[in-house]
């Protein structure tokens, strides 16, 4: 599996590793493989790269797919017409709620390995409810993008197609369904996880990043971008061409942070209504927003579930069958910056085209690669509090550490991981693993 | 109920999506019910050398192997598994084909290529490292075909010829509703000026598809999308090389001006863009050059 | 990579067997030797030669591969030897791409009773494939 700034290209290149010299110190290092993305993508046609980046994580292919056409229509001057952007919104929900029940469900349950126990069982939510919701959710996927895992309804400008009469109705249908299933996973979550989240307490000031839509509220889709410091007050809000020159330069004496947590904080609140009234109970047993403790991410994923599933439902209400304005005329190509706000957080493509709409330049900005000093300033003080013993249980709270930021680079469950500590040599002098 | 069968399910590299696939299989609990796993690594760290070693040989009755085979190491635990295992699945276009790494291996001066190299080697299909039993196709492989893998592997009291390959034996044009005008290829069109008609074939109206030279059995689900086949699951039966055989195709639509000099024809051919990412997105490490080479540049 | 005297392409040459053929074959009666390198198959046009064919032969360790058919408005098959053209025209853009020289096809059109036309032709190629030395498709592996 790769980290999401390489496709999967360069199979050995990732590894997590917990390294130290002579002290036991944490560290994750996501590869960085921005040339080898840019010279893979070298010579490719301008609208076969969402095809291409999507399979650079199956977990997030809607994100990444979303991401590289918005990037595009930037490239080509393009303002999609409003029933792509909502074929598109629609689309982007349907795969943050895959990517989120998935993770819940699938990636992060500390089953003892194989896939019959990595499903969480209890009463109120059997794993069969579960796999069916997420089938269904790739149903909508497919239904929206055109293919399950893998959509391929964007293009440069807009979609290719529009979405049929029962096909729509169809996916309206099993978005209420979904909405359900993300309900009753909150109150599970609510049950059992929530006391797990207040008991860790470990805590990393950082700046926010989300997108948020015009009111303030978060985006799991398009928007402006806005970045919070560790109080909450806002450092900048742009779109994702004035903002990409501050994240690549970070200077701050924080690291920053995306995904779910960063949305919490870097955002008025949730865009939707049952979602909204849910973070008050985060709120409550956490105490008012910023909110920095690592594991309350996990929380507020739950709850996005929900709003991933209302903002669904509502974004398939509003979409017209048989709408044929679905695709803007192109100016000539040149050089564009798109982000989307995608399951695991801000997510930014760049591409250079030349005039024939030929790739010459390529690059992501990932999750992975965002959050990477934020992922190692909480192993860090992990580590430094669990002393020079490595217990099991050390291992447990790295992997949950880890596990709580939704990293590309650990998504099956329960994932591998190898700390060692190195002598003052640099060799390895004790190891321990679990996988 | 057949005997319990022994399955497991490794996926050395790749993007994941291989294992979501067969996840949401429909008859995925069926399946695990009649079945012992034996292991379900979803990454090459999920799986020791050690622990492989430690099984029996043999000992697995059907292996599913995703993603793609490059250096020594991934070559070694392929080898390693094989011995463990009674038959072999090659499992999603990675598998199959060397699937979107493979153009890796075709990327001119790149510094990718030096990267491969000292990783150890060029990205393979799994049949040019082990025998392969089965294949499934596509990237990945869709629903359909999961299924009737499943059906036919796990559910099944007999098992498949060895050879089987779990998609149909015609070509995704098959499958395919859009009209037909035979036109002649005359221009290539791309999707920058609008998307095509979703009604009828793309190559009618200039448009690369792969569909005639693909093997079907997906359902033609992106044309659906009204987007080309870009091949993901591999040639037709009887074809050795996809690229080639799209390559051919197209040139055989270009109309004969009846000027020898064949500079109108030649005029379309060029117009082709990116011909290695779209004659052989999927399979350019299972073409028959395999990779790029240097031949005195 | 040139300059290799005691390298002995193989060149696998596809040859119509109305016009070409017939021409290596008038060499053959005639004692006209064309140079063993070269081995040929026989064809009923050269629109037949597919794709896989000559990908093959470069796979299989052909350093070299001619095509053979009728001068351009001669073919029997409808103009198959130009379509035949056609197809070896894009293979060779793609050939480029995986780095092998395009060079290494060559395609010829020669009546069945120009015996001489073709062991110069024959000649020639194999020259020309020498300078260029062993095509590195095989080290593949
Ligand atoms: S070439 Fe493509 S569009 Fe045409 S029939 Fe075949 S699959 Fe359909
Ligand atoms: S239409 Fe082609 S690319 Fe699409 S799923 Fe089928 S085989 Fe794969």
């Amino acid at each position: 599996m790769m980290a999401s700034n390489v496709i999967c290209l360069l199979p050995h290149l990732d590894r997590v590793e917990l390294v130290n010299g002579g002290e036991l110190v944490a560290s994750v290092s996501v590869p960085q493989a921005r040339e080898a993305f840019s010279s893979y993508m070298r010579g490719r046609l301008a609208e076969d790269v969402p095809l291409y980046v999507q399979r650079i994580d199956a977990h997030c292919a809607v994100s990444q797919h979303l991401a590289a056409v918005r990037a595009l229509d930037a490239c080509y001057n393009a303002s999609p017409p409003k029933g792509a952007i909502a074929i598109r919104r629609a689309l982007a929900y349907a795969g943050v709620y895959y990517h989120h029940l998935e993770q819940l469900f699938f990636s992060r349950s500390s089953g003892d390995g194989g896939i019959a126990g990595l499903v969480r069982t209890d009463d109120e939510l059997a794993a069969h409810d579960v796999l069916q919701a997420l089938r269904r959710a790739r149903d909508v996927v497919e239904i929206l993008g055109g293919r399950g895992l893998t959509p391929e309804r964007g293009i440069p400008g807009g979609v290719t197609v529009g979405i049929a009469d029962e096909q729509l109705s169809r996916a309206r249908d099993i978005a209420s369904d979904l909405l359900g299933v993300a309900l009753r996973s909150e109150e599970g979550f609510r049950a059992g996880g929530a006391r797990w989240v207040e008991e860790q307490e470990l805590s990393v000031p950082a700046y926010s990043l989300a997108t948020v839509n015009d009111d303030g509220e978060a985006s799991l889709c398009d928007g402006m971008l806005r970045i919070v410091d560790p109080k909450g007050s806002e450092v900048i809000t742009g779109d994702a061409s004035q903002v990409l020159p501050m994240m690549m330069e970070w200077k701050e004496d924080a690291p920053l942070r995306v995904g779910p947590l960063a949305r919490l904080n870097a955002a008025s609140g949730a865009s939707t209504e049952q979602a909204r009234e849910l973070q008050k109970h985060l709120f409550d047993a956490l105490g008012t927003s910023p909110i920095h403790r690592v594991a309350a991410g996990n929380w507020a994923m739950v709850i996005e579930l929900v709003e991933a599933a209302e903002l669904l439902s509502s974004a398939l209400a509003g979409l017209a069958a048989g709408d044929s304005e679905l695709h803007a005329s192109l100016d000539e190509p040149g050089e564009g910056v798109g982000a989307i706000e995608g399951a695991r957080g801000t997510l930014i493509h760049r591409y250079l085209l030349d005039a024939e709409g030929i790739v010459q330049e390529a690059q992501i900005v990932s999750p992975d690669s965002l959050m990477e000093a934020d992922v190692n300033a909480a192993l860090s003080s992990l580590i430094a509090e669990s002393g020079p013993e490595v217990t099991d249980d050390t291992i447990e709270r790295i992997v949950n550490t880890i596990g709580s930021y939704q990293p590309a680079y650990v998504p099956s469950a329960p994932f591998s991981l190898r700390i060692v500590r190195r002598d003052a040599d640099g060799r390895v002098s004790q190891e321990w693993r679990r996988t | 109920m057949p005997n319990k069968k022994r399955l497991a399910f490794y996926a050395g590299s790749g993007c994941g999506g291989c294992s979501q696939s067969l996840m949401l299989s429909p008859s995925l609990a069926t399946m695990l019910d009649g079945a012992d796993i034996a292991f379900w690594a979803t990454r090459s760290g999920d799986l020791t050398e050690d622990e492989i070693s430690q099984l029996d040989d043999k000992g697995i009755d059907v292996l599913m192997f995703a993603g793609p085979v490059d250096g020594e190491a991934s070559i070694a635990t392929a080898k390693l598994l094989r011995r463990k295992a009674k038959r072999v699945v090659a499992y999603g276009a990675c598998a199959h084909l060397g699937g979107l790494c493979g153009l890796t291996n075709v990327i001119p001066g790149a510094k990718l290529r030096e990267l491969a190299e000292r990783n150890g080697g060029f990205i393979k299909p799994l049949s040019a490292v082990i025998e392969v039993d089965y294949v499934l196709p596509g990237c990945p492989p869709p629903q359909g075909m999961v299924e009737r893998m499943v059906k036919e592997l796990f559910l099944a009291d007999d098992v498949p010829d060895v050879g089987t390959v779990f998609a149909s034996s015609k070509g995704v044009c098959a499958q395919c509703d859009r009209k037909h005008l035979n036109n002649p290829l005359e221009e290539i069109r791309r999707f920058h000026a609008a998307p095509p008609d979703p009604d009828i074939c793309l190559l009618d109206q200039g448009y690369i598809c792969l569909g005639p030279v693909t093997r079907g059995g997906c359902g033609a689900v992106c044309l659906e999308a009204n987007r080309p086949c870009t091949g993901c699951a591999g040639p037709t039966a009887g074809v050795l090389d996809q690229g080639g055989a799209i390559l051919q195709s197209l040139a055989s639509l270009v109309p004969l001006s009846g000027d020898i000099s064949g500079e109108k024809e030649h005029r379309v051919l060029d117009s082709i863009q990116d011909i290695v990412g779209t004659a052989y997105k999927y399979s350019a490490a299972a073409s028959l050059l395999k990779r790029r080479v240097n031949d005195g540049e | 990579m040139s300059d290799n005297k005691s390298f002995e392409p193989k060149i696998i040459a596809f040859l119509c067997k109305w016009t070409t053929y017939a021409a290596a074959d008038l060499c053959g009666v005639s004692r006209m030797p064309y140079p063993s390198n070269i081995s040929i198959i026989k064809v009923n046009c050269t629109g037949e030669v597919t794709a896989d064919m000559i990908l093959t032969a470069f796979e299989k360790g052909a350093d070299g591969i001619l095509i053979g058919g009728c001068r351009p408005g001669h073919c029997r098959y409808e103009g198959g030897n130009l379509k035949g053209a056609n197809r070896i025209y894009l293979l060779k853009r793609a050939l480029n791409e995986f780095g092998v020289n395009p060079e290494r096809i060559r395609e010829v059109g020669i009546a069945g009773a120009q015996g001489l036309i073709f062991q110069r032709a024959a000649e020639k190629f194999t020259a020309d494939i020498r300078a260029l030395g062993p095509s590195p498709v095989m080290s593949n592996a």
